[in-house]
């Protein structure tokens, strides 16, 4: 397989992820992404965290390894994870992945994201409630804070909270309440 | 009481506070963030193609409440078994009606106060209707909090073949009127009226402003 042994050299702290275009992997050539669900080796260093917090990895193997590419759904995955304000952590665990240090790797296009599967289903849920509080908010800030908040019609959970806790049907309880509630279609 | 109240035939616009048909302009903004390239036609595919960005009219916005099982509870309908058009004779009835709900979705921290942008959209309805207005003071769970006699009437309402009814409004005293439709088809000419901006503070009331087009 491609590059596993690049996955125990990952490092990364627990900073706040705020993806950003400019040290995103640049268009790679080798299609919709890499051939498995498994990360190539790391480069040199990947920008995350909230401010311009740089986080370095350990020296990345040297021998050349093919490069994906950032595809459709995972822009969609960068765009959540930045309204959102994520850490890699959670963005982990909304979307199943075992380890937050594969986070790095799906972002930067170095591991393939699989659509057809339960994480393409927790990524369409997730932009469908990202999308209609784009919509809400004045200030896009606020969509990021309003996930934090603790609510009494979650069982006073956040709905952030509550869609780590609860999985898909927490995903779908926001969805509902952001789409059918908030928007009051 | 539905026997007692009068029976008319409405023809009149009424209003809803509402996000407003969105295909369109998530589509944009899916472009504006990825490009008209490679990565927007994944992206699109991915969500399952521009139907899945929403309502693409106003005319299939009125369609929505009634999509379902399950739809949603509401004063006339608990729910599960049909939806529930809910508007309002005056825009004002209808933004004060939404206003009410606002709370409960927001909780903002001290001295932070959430804007939120919905739109002013109407429609015309027309058809048989009845008017139970003048029966609150006899029926005063017409605007009670606990909606149970409420969707017996609505569900009485919607057997008898009514387009809608008028009532009276809970958040709009003493002479706001709702107009919950029952019918998917009893709404036409659905037209964009304006935007109205909830201010929701972390206390205090819910404030609104509403700018017309």
């Amino acid at each position: 397989m491609l590059g596993t042994q690049g996955i125990p050299d990952l490092q990364i702290p627990q900073a706040g992820l705020q993806a950003r275009q400019g040290v995103l992997a640049p268009l790679g050539s080798i299609g919709i992404g890499t051939p498995s669900e498994q990360p190539m080796p790391p480069r040199p260093a990947f920008r995350q965290g909230l401010g311009d917090q740089v986080v370095s990895l350990r020296a990345p193997l040297a021998r050349a390894t093919p490069q994906g590419r950032v595809t459709g759904p995972v822009r969609l995955i960068q765009q959540i994870a930045r309204a959102w304000s994520l850490t890699n952590s959670e963005l982990a665990n909304l979307l199943t992945y075992p380890s937050e240090t594969l986070v790095p790797a799906l972002l930067e296009g170095r591991m393939t994201f699989a659509t057809e599967t339960d994480r393409g289903d927790r990524v369409r849920i997730m932009y469908a409630i990202h999308s209609t509080l784009a919509d809400l908010f004045f200030d896009a800030s606020d969509e990021g804070r309003w996930l934090r908040d603790r609510l009494a019609i979650l069982e006073n959970m956040s709905p952030l909270a509550l869609m780590l806790q609860k999985r898909i049907p927490g995903m779908l309880a926001v969805q509902d309440l952001v789409g059918r509630r908030m928007a009051n279609r | 009481m539905l026997n007692r109240a009068r029976a008319i035939t409405v023809s009149e616009r009424v209003s809803r506070v509402t996000q407003s048909p969105d295909r369109r302009r998530k589509a944009q903004r899916l472009r504006d963030d990825l490009g008209n390239g490679r990565e927007f036609a994944e992206a699109l595919e991915f969500l399952g193609g521009e139907v899945a960005l929403g309502a693409v009219s106003i005319t299939e916005l009125a369609q929505i409440p009634f999509r379902g099982p399950p739809f949603s509870e509401g004063r006339y309908s608990a729910g599960t078994t049909y939806g529930v058009l809910y508007t309002a004779r005056r825009y004002r009835t209808a933004n004060k009606e939404v206003a009410y709900w606002q709370r409960q979705f927001y909780n903002p921290s001290p001295g932070v106060t959430y804007r939120i942008r919905l739109q002013l959209i109407s429609w015309l309805v027309r058809g048989a209707a009845k008017d139970v207005r003048r029966f609150l003071n006899e029926f005063p769970w017409l605007i009670d909090d606990d909606h149970t006699q409420c969707w017996a009437l609505g569900a009485q309402a919607r057997a008898n073949g009514l387009v809608c009814l008028i009532a009276p409004s809970a958040r709009d005293q003493p002479r706001g009127t709702t107009v919950p439709i029952f019918v998917p088809g009893g709404v036409s000419q659905g037209r964009y009226d304006g935007e109205v901006t909830f201010f929701i503070p972390a206390a205090g009331p819910v404030r609104f402003r509403t700018k017309f087009t």
